[in-house]
């Protein structure tokens, strides 16, 4: 960091702006979307750990959450994710913001925030080249996707504009603006570092400033002096890497962290026996995991067969073994507290051992002899070893293969797949769910070589449906036409358990991910 | 007049040469002993098991020892006691083949080496360091990375990088009794080279070579252990130590026994197998048959 110093020029925002930002703060307020709890400056150090090192700091190639956790940090949104048990959202870098009609975003930019490095005042500029960088052909940009159909951003003002979108796009709220392609860069710092920069900011703006980065040991951030919202409260955030959730456990435990995900099989023994001065939560998980088959393979050519797998598999025992009664059944992709989840799955959660032995005697197969490929965790070994026994059931030999990561990420182009245990993440809007599994994604993400006409027309109008209830029951209907498939057997969100210090007022989305810029002390 | 008898002492076998020295060393009877049990456990593990190795049973799941369950339950119900059982006879089909086949192609190799001319020596030397210049382990690794974990594929890896061990000690015997007059004498008697190798280079290679394979031994069943570990060994839910280590070290928090029962079992057979080599060494090498081998 050469400077820290910012310097910019107060304008007032135009007074049809301020009342529409007031309008909109007034409106958030009555929702019961408070402001960022971080407002205490009590100072110390909140040491915490990340399963991943960073791969970039440019918001135009984040690699995800462990990116996006240090982001949130340093950079501002328009919007930023409400801590809490329910999603929203809160105003952050936008004093208004307010959707003008289908395609329009107007919004207008606080007047007190700047970036690092003397790169001035964040202006509607900035939103304008941070935006539209994303959707640049030319930039290759990995979550070109989270902007789906954006056109452009007019500038309107020194700090006000306008988002245009070529058609409706409801995910815009709940995951392009808040999430990774959200977060506002500097067009002057970008510009001046060649338009694209790795793992080195060069300016930020947010409450908290990248300090250091120790690759594959930790990232340190501070408190940005010249942060003019309010104080967060820690000085320092020291973000330590470690891979092994038990290894952080112990980490935990030795008091070197004072926050830390907690692996499942944990969760009942740190219930048992509570670890003193610190508390235990458990948040529900956006993640969703599956049986799926390879639709284009000849051996799953059978649909009674793959309906049979699909009744043979108990899910519940998978729960209690390989999840440690931690996690829930899940019905679908899309989990519950988000639009289109399914109150219950079509073939059930439990096995049907009686439906599935008569479908496999209606199939006419026998001698079933297949493999299922899982990536090499403790979790899934266990879970394959309770298919197996399950499929063994009704005369199917299933053989598990083990792949490391590098591999089995691979497997999607792999046309002579057949079963797979596969597990996606997720962010808050069912859109970001079904876009894997249209037919375009066929040997790409879409590992089931999953193809229906009426899933893509159906992923394709949610997107823009502004309907609530409407835009549910059309996700509710995809992940019938998935399950229908006999390609797919649901297995759970799992769930994110979290253990913190007594001394620690966390701030989590309400899948428990941390949102460090909100983290107070208790 | 009386009659007097002379009482001759029974000649013994070489085995029973071998089994009488062994059993009057400590070390020697203890690592048989620990040997048999294993290897009889293995053998007989069908009958002595007291539960099937991969029947499930998962309200049953992480207990710790009781009557029923004599070394607790895993994570989804199985009988620790038959996956340990069971167990041993992985560790004995990968290592018994994998130090056969070392012999066999470190004998052939070792003995045309040691006995060839001196390019072909240069060439088998040279494959020998060669293959001995991948670590084991990440041998393994490249090896299970590309054609996918199986037993075979450790079997074959081990097997690979253990044939230069006993080739090298081959080709060196077989080089010092080349100059042998014994050897000499059957040369200028018009002996074959394969007479030669087969009735006297071989027979006097072997004993070393069975005091390698049985140092060898816990060696392999290690490298076993550690790739199952890794999730690059047996396939699930086949029973083996590593697996046990595995599935121990991800819930070492909640159970000690999955990973004790998985160590257990892996220190024994080194002790077992590493006092019977020592005791083997002591039996085979006449110069110190009886001075405890030290």
């Amino acid at each position: 960091m050469t400077s820290q110093n910012i310097t910019w020029s107060r304008v007032g925002l135009p007074r049809r702006a301020f009342l529409k930002g007031a309008t909109a703060l007034g409106l958030a307020s009555v929702a019961g979307l408070s402001l960022p709890r971080g407002a205490r400056a009590e100072g110390g150090t909140l040491k915490t750990r990340t399963y991943a090192d960073i791969r970039s700091m440019d918001p135009a190639f984040s690699q995800g959450v462990v990116d996006e956790e240090i982001h949130a940090a340093i950079y501002n949104k328009l919007i930023q994710y409400k801590p809490g048990r329910e999603w929203g959202w809160q105003l952050d870098a936008a004093a208004m913001v307010e959707q003008a009609d289908d395609t329009h975003i107007n919004f207008a930019l606080r007047d007190d925030i700047g970036f690092t490095g003397g790169f001035g005042a964040m202006t509607a500029e900035d939103v304008k080249f941070s935006f539209e960088r994303i959707i640049d052909d030319a930039l290759e940009s990995t979550n070109k996707p989270d902007w789906g159909p954006l056109d452009h951003v007019e500038v309107t003002g020194e700090r006000t504009g306008t988002i245009v979108l070529k058609n409706a796009f409801q995910p815009l709220w709940n995951i392009t603006l808040p999430y990774i392609a959200g977060n506002i860069v500097s067009k002057a710092a970008f510009e001046q570092a060649g338009g694209k920069i790795d793992t080195q900011p060069v300016a930020t703006s947010g409450p908290y400033l990248h300090a250091g980065w120790e690759p594959k040991q930790k990232t340190t951030l501070k408190r940005n002096p010249d942060w003019k919202g309010e104080a967060p409260a820690y000085d320092e955030i020291q973000i330590f890497h470690i891979d092994d959730e038990k290894a952080a456990e112990i980490a935990f435990e030795a008091g070197e962290i004072d926050f830390t995900r907690v692996s499942l099989d944990s969760v009942e023994r740190l219930k048992s026996a509570p670890i003193e001065g610190a508390t235990l939560d458990e948040y529900p998980s956006l993640y969703y995991a599956w049986v799926g088959m390879n639709l284009d393979n000849p051996k799953l050519a059978n649909i009674k067969l793959r309906q049979a797998i699909q009744y043979a598999i108990d899910v519940p025992s998978i729960m209690a073994g390989a999840y440690f009664g931690a996690a829930e059944p899940s019905t679908g992709i899309i989990a519950p507290g988000l639009a289109g989840h399914r109150e219950a799955s079509m073939t059930g959660a439990a096995a049907d051992l009686e439906k599935a032995q008569a479908l496999m005697a209606e199939s006419g197969e026998t001698n079933v002899s297949l493999t299922m490929d899982i990536l090499n965790k403790s979790a899934n070994v266990t879970a394959a070893q309770i298919i197996q026994a399950n499929l063994a059931a009704i005369g199917i030999t299933l053989e598990i293969k083990l792949n490391e990561g590098a591999t089995f990420w691979e497997l999607g182009s792999n046309e002579g797949l057949e079963l797979v245990l596969n597990r996606f993440s997720m962010t808050p809007d069912p859109y970001y769910a079904t876009s894997w599994f249209i037919a375009e994604q066929a040997g790409i993400w879409n590992w089931e070589r999953f193809r229906n006409e009426e899933f893509d027309q159906l992923h394709i109008a949610a997107q823009s449906e502004a309907d609530q209830a409407k835009r549910a029951e059309m996700y509710v209907r995809m992940q019938n036409l998935m399950e229908e498939s006999g390609a797919y057997k649901f297995i759970t969100h799992e769930s994110t358990p979290v253990i913190y210090r007594n001394t620690v007022a966390p701030a989590l989305r309400p899948d428990g991910l941390p949102l460090y810029r909100y983290f107070g002390a208790a | 007049m009386t009659d007097t008898a002379i009482v001759l002492p029974r000649a013994r076998s070489e085995l029973g040469e071998i089994l009488y020295h062994l059993v009057r060393d400590p070390l020697g009877l203890a690592g048989l002993i620990i040997v048999v049990a294993i290897v009889g456990s293995a053998l007989l593990a069908p009958w002595i098991a007291p539960y099937d190795p991969v029947a499930m049973n998962i309200p049953d799941r992480l207990q710790g020892p009781n009557a029923a369950h004599l070394l607790g339950t895993d994570q989804i119900g199985r009988d620790t006691f038959s996956r340990v059982i069971w167990g041993g006879r992985v560790a004995l089909k990968v290592a018994l083949p994998t130090i056969a086949g070392a012999i066999v192609f470190g004998l052939l190799l070792g003995m045309i080496a040691g006995y060839g001319p001196k390019w072909l020596d240069s060439l088998i030397v040279l494959l020998f360091d060669t293959l001995r210049s991948f670590p084991t382990v990440m041998f393994a690794l490249a090896v299970v990375a590309l054609v996918g974990p199986s037993l075979n594929t450790v079997i074959f890896v081990i097997m690979v990088t253990s044939i230069p061990t006993y080739g090298r000690v081959v080709r060196t015997l077989t080089q010092s009794i080349k100059q042998s007059e014994f050897i000499t004498a059957e040369l200028s008697l018009g002996a074959t080279v394969p007479r030669i190798m087969g009735i006297h280079i071989l027979p006097n290679v072997l004993g070393p070579l069975a005091v390698l394979a049985a140092m060898d031994i816990p060696t392999v069943v290690g490298l076993e252990a550690g790739l199952s570990f890794l999730g690059m060994g047996v396939k699930p839910p086949t029973p083996s130590w590593g697996v046990l280590l595995s599935d121990g070290y991800a819930l070492i928090r909640n159970t000690p026994w999955l990973i004790i029962a998985g160590g257990i079992p892996l220190i024994l057979t080194t002790l077992g197998f590493t006092f019977l080599g020592e005791a083997l060494r002591d039996v085979v090498d006449p110069k110190l048959r009886g001075k405890g081998g030290k």
